[in-house]
């Protein structure tokens, strides 16, 4: 199985949401992303880094946990990185993808322990779904990983959290058999959960500030994400009659004024997020740096990528408007 | 009538407790009948403090009734429900808030009603629902220049987020004019030497 390093992804926060059963393992790309231009090359490369020692620390836990890589985790390591100050320094190591040239990664091992065994969690509870719900080879795929999940979660065991999720995700599945009309009863179910991700603290190293500030900036990513997905998935879930409670809301959601409305919306959680973050103290200007630019510019941008349906080239060429 | 209270201290329905209180104290001690140097207008400034504190009373009973004054005043003026929410949304009392706007009967409701809505909304964190809010009201009522600012200081938030990381972040840098100064500064030292970087001067 040959993958392609940086868009494949079978899971990612996201598809967690999609419990309704019609999709099994299915590519989707990841919501969160850096807006590459504003970043220093030097705060890139740290980036594309910690995704690789993310890729490395899967791998420890199981090896079929590393197909579960994605970006959106990278955010969650990055804010665990900065608030607990831990020492990151580069490594060269090689993997099945860059197998000659090797890639420069960060080995910074508690941090990102802890976000694989969240990916494990996560995937964990998107395969449950997936086995008692599709048939075929879907099925066996989902068994397959499962299996690589099942082992990543005995190796390094977060008993607790995994709990919490579980919980989160029933309440989240309770709304959505609902049919909840109101996209922020679900997105307040989603953003606790992942919330709860952020601010996790087994050994007690976080103060409870810190905690909340995590709490925080997870609950608004959380939010944005669930409602940016809804709106993303409103032509295919309407034509398979599944939940979507933008489309259940009754606008029209390819009305001009309501895209307006639904970006700017989006924009004020992403405000929300950054001014949390900015009152968080990151030690490290890097770290800082690229986090601000996925709250502020990167999440955003996608946003508008997603409702406009806009390519990358008009945005930069946008932006570039903006600086002249 | 229900704002004759508030213009007694001079403040407006908005605001906040801390605000009123000072406003009270200021007052009080200004028309203090002690505080009177002409005899004559002992009586008058006697009056005039009765005057205040009874006005202060009266603002301090309505905002810790809060609810249940408005219902009082509901019948005599549609406006007062709306100072009252205004009030209430200032001492983030959110759900009273709602549920003393959800009382209001549809026909009732206009612009104003739509504009507060939208800023409940705001509070409870329901961006999306806000923004519908304020557009309608702006729609409702294009002259209200309070309804288009509360939109536009949202549009603004946003963009400003967005703005360029450089220019927030990074202010350091040199400008042209940094380059020409170090570049005479840089001359006038090897002129010293007894070199010369720039011929012409």
């Amino acid at each position: 199985m040959t993958v392609p390093h940086t868009t494949f992804s079978i899971t990612n926060f996201l598809c967690l949401v999609k419990n309704s059963g019609e999709n099994g393992v299915k590519i989707v790309f990841g919501y969160v992303k850096v807006r590459r231009g504003d970043l220093r090359v030097k705060e890139y490369e740290f980036y594309r880094a910690v995704y690789c020692g993310l890729c490395h620390h899967q791998k420890k836990l199981s090896r079929r946990l590393r197909y579960s890589l994605s970006y959106d985790m990278v955010l969650l390591a990055l804010i665990r990185l900065g608030v607990t100050g831990e020492r990151a320094c580069f490594q060269k190591k090689r993997c099945p993808i860059h197998p000659l040239k090797g890639c420069l990664t960060v080995d910074a091992s508690e941090s990102l322990r802890y976000t694989a065994s969240v990916s494990a969690i996560l995937l964990y509870e998107k395969l449950r779904d997936d086995i008692s719900d599709e048939r075929g080879i879907r099925r066996l795929c989902a068994r397959l990983m499962a299996r690589g999940a099942d082992k990543a979660m005995k190796h390094a065991p977060i008993p607790a959290l995994a709990k919490t999720v579980s919980e989160k995700l029933s309440q989240l599945s309770t709304c959505e058999a609902n049919g909840s009309q109101d996209v922020y009863e679900g997105a307040a179910c989603f953003g606790a959960l992942l919330g709860e991700v952020f601010c996790y603290d087994g050994g007690h190293i976080l103060s409870d500030e810190v905690k909340a500030a995590l709490y925080e900036i997870g609950y608004r990513v959380g939010r944005f994400i669930y409602i940016l997905d809804a709106y993303a998935d409103r032509v295919e879930d309407r034509k398979k009659g599944r939940y979507n409670p933008l489309v259940l809301s009754g606008e029209d959601l390819e009305d001009e004024a309501f895209c307006h409305r639904l970006v700017t919306a989006l924009d004020l959680e992403m405000v929300e997020a950054s001014r949390t973050l900015d009152g968080l103290s990151v030690k490290d200007r890097g770290i800082y740096e690229i986090l601000d630019n996925l709250l502020r510019l990167g999440l955003p941008d996608v946003s508008r990528e997603i409702i406009y349906q806009k390519k990358r080239v008009e945005l930069l060429r946008e932006n570039r408007k903006e600086d002249l | 009538m229900t704002y004759q209270p508030y213009d007694i201290l001079g403040v407006s329905p908005n605001a906040t407790d801390a605000e009123i209180r000072k406003a009270y104290h200021d007052l009080a001690r200004r028309y203090h009948p002690d505080n009177c140097q002409d005899e004559t207008m002992r009586d008058a400034y006697a009056e005039k403090m009765k005057e205040i504190n009874q006005a202060y009373e009266t603002v301090k009973r309505w905002r810790e009734e809060g609810y249940q004054g408005a219902s009082e005043t509901r019948d005599d003026n549609g406006d007062s429900i709306y100072a009252t929410v205004r009030v209430m949304l200032n001492q983030n009392r959110i759900s009273e808030a709602d549920r003393l706007l959800e009382g209001i009967p549809y026909n009732e409701r206009g612009a104003e009603w739509l504009f507060l809505k939208g800023v409940l909304f705001m509070r409870m964190g329901r961006y999306l629902d806000a923004m519908r809010m304020l557009e309608s009201a702006c729609r409702e009522d294009p002259n209200n220049r309070e309804y288009r600012e509360a939109l536009e200081s949202m549009r603004m938030a946003t963009a400003n987020m967005r703005s360029d990381s450089y220019s927030r972040h990074r202010s350091g840098g040199c400008s042209d004019c940094d380059i020409c100064s170090g570049l005479i500064c840089a001359d006038c030292c090897c002129e010293c030497m007894g070199g010369d970087l720039i011929r012409c001067c």
